[in-house]
């Protein structure tokens, strides 16, 4: 039986030759390295494939973030430049006013000329209004001088000889010259006048509407050059904003009364705010404006030469700066209807009833009542000082607390570029075994981040002048140089907040914004008020409203808070989800 | 011996599809820079001259630094750039061909990659000169022929 055992058992037990066998197998399989680069190589084929994919994540996230930038800046920096060229336009139509009125008064000074040729040599039968004009400024009264000089100014002329040496020196034939270019410059003005009167008040009207439509077709086209970035059949959604975009008179409260970013020195605001878009107004002298800087500009083209003399120089450009508001005064801006004005031919009177004895010594024969003096019909208050009205307006010019580098020349771009980064980012992370990387909507503003991936960008239109805003050179002089320059650039600039930012957020969230209830209370207030509200609330209780109140309308203050405020304060963190 | 006759290919290919990778997002950044370039010193220069004029007209046909043509690996890339503008709208762009012959089975060729770039011309200070402003004006905006 033991030995049935033993052999049945050492039956199962390999034979000495099969134990041989194995270990020799054992020992081969030990020794055979064969197929042990094709375990390395599929592993490190896998991390190849893991590159290649982060490759092209990285590739995909890079451009796509780069690319969506320079759409950013895009936006910003065209709609800046459509700010720009509202700013050079409005300029070269100031411009072409000013030329139409120095031309204005060119031919109204030499027809004022002409008339004291035509009065020395008795032509005119008017001699008043000169006088009157000469003796104003000293206060003697109109009719005075008018009595005065009927009767002196002959007299004078007679007695002194003067008017025998006209007569020597040839004057008549002078006056025989001068008389058709006279008549013919007074119906030239005539027409002119009319022509002015007309027409530039359209003018004005124009560069109001350019100094409105300017901003808000920047941002238009500024969104349409986004909108052109398209990388993997996707566009950017881009808008450009800038305080341009509201006028003065559609904002809460007069830009001195929020303005106050320093409070221990409030920024001076010493005329009104009548912004109309692009940082310019209608100055409230009108027409007048263009009347001061067209004789600045005629007088100093003649004779601002002789300033160049030393000493002399400083008194010359005394008198020619107080010349040229003589022209204004006498031809632009007067107290009354004015020596310029048709209505004025009151004062004057028939040589006959006075200088038949006194003008002895023209020998010119009898005057010509036809010529008339001082006839111009564009004179007035109606036209020259009316830059309140809108039907006549005036040039545009800078409002006085917008200057080179301030927040009312500063475009700001927001580009929405849709979700691309984050499936980018996603390549990245998973071939990089990062799984915990922030690639999904787990992070962010409002778990929203991949749709509120934005890109933001600044510009600045400028005016071009080598010196300060105040250097004479750039808009230091009388006349609001940049106003009358076309010299408006635009440029890029590294992000900054509004210097008001904070006031505005506040006041979006409610406190008093320049006296002004907060746009908050204003909502809460419109909405308790609602009739459609109100309407609801009877039906359902007033649960619903005041639900809405405080949780829809309250998580969009917090949104706003975060969002807005981190934009236009990015002094204060940015949110992680713009880039 | 086996395995190297199978994974050499495949490492092989894997490479030059590294490289082909590689190739394609260079190209296509330096696309994208130049396009910039073109587009925005276009732009800049009231869409009159630009640092891309030098060679905006050219067509560079040699191939650009970088690229992996040096490894004598048989890749270049060619391209042109130019810059132009309509209604005011500068507009950039650049296009380079990623030539890299190794990867031609997969890829059926060269990559051409286009990038483009657009702002608004900023108009050059023109001072007080209204006939140059009104002629630009007028130039400006006429689409261009």
């Amino acid at each position: 039986m033991t030995m049935t055992m033993d052999s049945r058992l050492r039956s199962l037990l390999p034979s000495k030759a099969q134990t041989k066998a194995s270990v020799a197998s054992a020992r081969r399989l030990e020794k055979d390295n064969r197929g042990a680069i094709m375990v390395l190589g599929i592993f490190l084929a896998c991390m190849m494939i893991g590159w290649m994919w982060m490759l092209v994540g990285l590739g995909d996230a890079m451009i796509w973030r780069d690319r969506s930038q320079d759409a950013a800046d895009s936006v910003a920096y065209t709609s800046a430049a459509v700010h720009a060229r509202g700013m050079n336009l409005i300029s070269f139509l100031n411009i072409v006013m000013l030329i139409i009125t120095a031309l204005y008064l060119a031919m109204a000074f030499i027809y004022n000329i002409l008339d004291f040729v035509l009065i020395l040599t008795g032509r005119t039968d008017q001699t008043a209004p000169f006088c009157w004009a000469t003796l104003e400024p000293f206060g003697i009264p109109q009719d005075v001088c008018h009595e005065a000089a009927k009767d002196e100014l002959g007299a004078l002329l007679s007695e002194t000889g003067i008017g025998e040496a006209l007569i020597a020196l040839d004057f008549p034939e002078v006056a025989s010259f001068a008389e058709p270019i006279h008549d013919g410059l007074q119906q030239a003005l005539t027409k002119y006048e009319s022509f002015m009167t007309t027409y530039m008040p359209k003018v004005s009207s124009f560069e109001k509407l350019v100094a409105e439509v300017a901003p808000w077709a920047g941002s238009a086209i500024g969104a349409l050059n986004g909108y052109r970035y398209e990388d993997w059949s996707e566009h950017r959604f881009g808008l450009a904003l800038s305080p341009s975009m509201i006028p003065a008179s559609k904002l809460p409260a007069p830009v001195k009364e929020w303005d106050n970013s320093d409070p221990d020195n409030p920024r001076p605001f010493t005329g009104r705010d009548g912004r109309l878009g692009l940082p310019v107004q209608t100055p409230v002298d009108g027409m007048s404006v263009l009347c001061k800087a067209a004789s600045s500009v005629i007088l100093d083209g003649t004779l601002g030469f002789l300033k160049q003399i030393p000493v002399i120089g400083q008194i010359i450009g005394y008198l020619l700066d107080t010349a040229a508001d003589k022209m204004q005064d006498w031809y632009c801006s007067q107290p009354q209807d004015g020596i310029l004005s048709a209505k004025g031919e009151g004062m004057f009177a028939p040589i006959d009833t006075y200088t038949a004895d006194a003008f002895q010594w023209s020998g010119l024969g009898a005057p010509n009542p036809d010529h008339k003096i001082y006839d111009l019909q564009a004179g007035g208050k109606e036209f020259w000082d009316n830059g309140l009205d809108d039907s006549v307006g005036g040039p545009k010019t800078m409002v006085d607390y917008a200057s080179n580098g301030n927040d009312w020349m500063q475009v700001y771009s927001i580009i929405w570029a849709g979700n691309r980064p984050e499936q980018s980012e996603k390549k990245v992370a998973l071939a990089g075994f990062d799984f915990n990387a922030p690639t999904n909507s787990s992070g962010g503003l409002l778990g929203l981040s991949s749709f509120f991936t934005v890109y933001l960008a600044q510009s600045e239109f400028y005016f071009d002048c080598e010196g300060k805003w105040s250097a004479d050179e750039c808009n230091g002089t009388s006349i609001n140089l940049a106003s009358y320059s076309m010299s408006w650039r635009t440029r890029l600039r590294r992000i900054h907040g509004l210097s008001f930012g904070s006031d505005l957020m506040n006041w979006v969230l409610g406190t008093s914004f320049g006296g002004n209830s907060g746009f908050d209370n204003r909502v809460t207030s419109w909405v308790s008020n609602s009739s459609a509200f109100e309407s609801i609330a009877n039906q359902v209780g007033s649960f619903v409203p005041d639900a809405m109140l405080s949780g829809a309308y309250g998580d969009f203050k917090n949104y706003a808070t975060d969002a807005i405020g981190g934009m236009i304060s990015p002094a204060s963190a940015l949110p992680n989800v713009i880039h | 011996m086996v395995e190297g006759g199978i994974l050499a290919p495949i490492f092989a290919m894997m490479m030059m599809m590294t490289v082909y990778l590689g190739g394609v997002y260079q190209t296509k950044y330096k696309t994208f820079m130049m396009a910039r370039f073109n587009g925005w010193s276009y732009a800049s220069l009231n869409c009159e001259t630009s640092g891309a004029d030098q060679n905006t007209s050219d067509t560079n046909a040699g191939q650009f630094q970088g690229s992996p043509q040096a490894q004598g690996a048989g890749a270049q890339a060619d391209g042109e750039q130019t810059a132009n503008s309509s209604w005011s709208i500068g507009h950039g762009q650049n296009q380079q061909t990623w030539d890299y012959e190794p990867t031609y089975r997969f890829n059926n060729g060269p990559k051409t990659i286009h990038t483009e770039s657009w702002a608004m011309c900023n108009q050059r200070p023109y001072g007080r000169n209204i006939f140059s402003y009104m002629w630009d004006a007028v130039k400006g905006s006429l689409p261009s022929l």
